[in-house]
């Protein structure tokens, strides 16, 4: 068996190249040789933030997030009773509702955000095009995080609206809100009172990591 | 005696034009304008050839295509879509792989709604086309492949399974010939080739380069031999695959705002036809028509060296733009021809 470190790296290896099998196996031979639960995940958050990194760079692309973060699932449903029984609750980063207020044929963005975001082992619950307002609150019950996409201009003033009922039912506290889509800007997100501005999909999920505590790597 | 081709297939062909041909991609926001139904229009042959026809009449475009539909072939195809009152249809179940190969081998094109689009190209070329190049829409490989297995499911294939993406991207293409077939026999004489989904990160070069390109290529060569021009249209920032767009033997290309139209020429050559790039959300809907006349101008460095150019916006018209922006944006090539 290679020592700790190495299985770190190769774990870290198996995560970017999305081999499920090998990752499961080098996560098992760390947990039989005794390495805390947490530090896997760490190891396995790190190899996803070097992936995102890459796929702003053009290096890599969709396929290889996509695989990357199976495997990422893959294992985290092997380590999760480990790291209940290390006292670390909650097995996901936080939980994310996310949707377009109004819709075209342009929600490709979104989807972007969602993949990205489940890549980084957050709960997305995805709420869709021609979301209202009032969907966005009911959801925030459920939701550490609201992300709000909004692609017409027109359509922005939900946003705000959505900000506005969430103070109305006392959820403003216990929510983070995140704006992004072409028309938005980190102005718009300040002046509607959103907690932060995604110009992309790799800033989102830095934004909703330094959120959940993780700070932005 | 052959008759002058329409000035936007002129441009296509690089003959001679009297003034740059103008596109603003008009779609749902046609039936806005005049007052009809947006889903109704996306599901009636003549309220959207109605909505269509007085687009054209009201803004004079050189180039006018149905409404941009991506979930009408996958629906076709078996993919479940809602429908939302004043927005347009949205594909909420998608297929498997194995369904999307069966049905993709099965090439029934007259499903669903796929016989309305080639119907409104049908009425369009008998009221408008004798004025106006009538064009149509066609999924690409990669794109219906998306559409049909949503973009996660796509992009898994694509690492897992990647000789069955080759092969449902293959038969994609096959479809899309087919619809092509289908819409120039109903008088298309433009067929619009939407590949969104290679841009934005979504594919690599290589893996555009060995799953979709030979797709694209046959089936722009297939556009070409039933006798309208094929134009690939890429919305969103192209990146890393322009270079592999730049190389599809000539094939016109239609791109939006975050690829600059000088990048695209640089690339591309300029005996590639070029369409493009005014920003649909921030000028057409947010800008003032001044705006859109000074984006208009704008173009002007960056096309100078195309000698096949057409005005465009870099996507469909959003719904909600106002009509004084599109009527300035086609009014801008008639006041300057050269731009």
């Amino acid at each position: 068996m290679p020592d700790t470190q190495d299985a770190h790296s190769h774990l870290a290896q198996a995560i970017i190249t999305g081999d499920e099998a090998a990752g499961i196996a080098m996560s098992r031979e760390l947990l039989s040789a005794g390495e805390p639960a947490t530090d896997i995940v760490a190891t396995m958050a790190a190899a996803m933030t070097q992936l995102g990194a890459r796929f702003q760079r053009n290096e890599v692309f969709l396929p290889d997030i996509i695989v990357a973060a199976d495997a990422f699932e893959q294992v985290m449903a092997l380590v999760d009773p480990h790291l209940r029984a290390q006292g670390a609750v909650s097995a996901s980063r936080g939980r994310v509702a996310l949707g377009v207020v109004a819709g075209d044929i342009h929600d490709i963005g979104k989807s972007i955000v969602k993949i990205m975001l489940e890549a980084a082992g957050f709960a997305v619950l995805d709420l869709g095009n021609d979301v209202p307002a009032t969907r966005f609150v009911e959801a925030a019950g459920d939701a550490d995080i609201l992300g709000i996409s909004a692609l017409m201009s027109t359509t922005m003033p939900v946003m705000e609206e959505v900000v506005t009922l969430l103070e109305q039912a006392r959820l403003r506290e216990s929510t983070k809100v995140l704006v992004g889509g072409a028309p938005v800007s980190a102005d718009f997100a300040r002046a509607i009172g959103a907690d932060g501005y995604g110009a992309d999909a790799v800033e989102g999920v830095k934004l909703a990591r330094s959120w959940m505590g993780e700070g932005a790597q | 005696m052959s008759r002058q081709p329409l000035r936007a297939v002129a441009a296509l062909r690089g003959l001679e034009t009297d003034r740059v041909p103008v596109a603003p991609l008009l779609g749902a926001v046609s039936a806005r304008l005049a007052g009809i139904d947006v889903c109704d229009a996306y599901r009636d042959v003549a309220l959207q050839t109605r909505a269509q026809a007085a687009a054209v009449d009201a803004f004079e475009p050189d180039l006018i295509f149905p409404f941009m539909d991506l979930t009408a072939e996958p629906e076709a195809l078996g993919a479940r879509v809602s429908w939302r009152p004043g927005s347009g249809p949205e594909v909420c179940g998608m297929l498997q792989p194995e369904q999307l190969l069966m049905a993709l081998e099965r090439c029934e094109v007259h499903g669903a709604r796929l016989p309305v689009y080639s119907q409104v190209v049908g009425a369009l070329s008998q009221s408008v086309g004798h004025t106006c190049a009538v064009g149509a829409y066609v999924s690409g490989p990669w794109t219906l492949v998306s559409s049909a297995l949503g973009l996660a499911g796509a992009a898994r294939l694509m690492r897992r399974d990647p000789d069955m993406a080759g092969r449902l991207a293959q038969l994609a293409a096959g479809f899309a010939r087919e619809l092509a077939r289908e819409a120039v026999d109903a008088g298309a004489v433009v067929i619009m080739i939407l590949e969104p989904c290679v841009a934005g990160g979504i594919l690599s070069p290589a893996d555009f380069g060995t799953v979709v390109r030979p797709g694209i290529l046959q089936l722009a060569q297939s556009i070409r031999r039933y006798g309208a021009e094929p134009v690939l249209h890429v919305c969103g920032d192209t990146g890393p695959v322009l270079s592999g767009l730049a190389d599809l033997g000539g094939l016109a290309l239609s791109v939006d705002h975050p690829t600059p139209l000088g990048r695209v020429l640089e690339a591309a050559g300029p005996d590639t036809p070029i369409m493009g790039n005014l920003d649909p959300v921030n000028t057409l809907m947010r800008g003032t028509p001044e705006q859109v006349t000074a984006a208009c101008r704008g173009c002007l460095p960056a096309a100078a060296g195309s000698k096949r150019f057409i005005l465009a916006t870099g996507c469909e018209v959003p719904l909600l733009s106002p009509p004084e922006t599109l009527r300035a944006m086609c009014r801008s090539v008639v006041e300057s021809p050269s731009l």
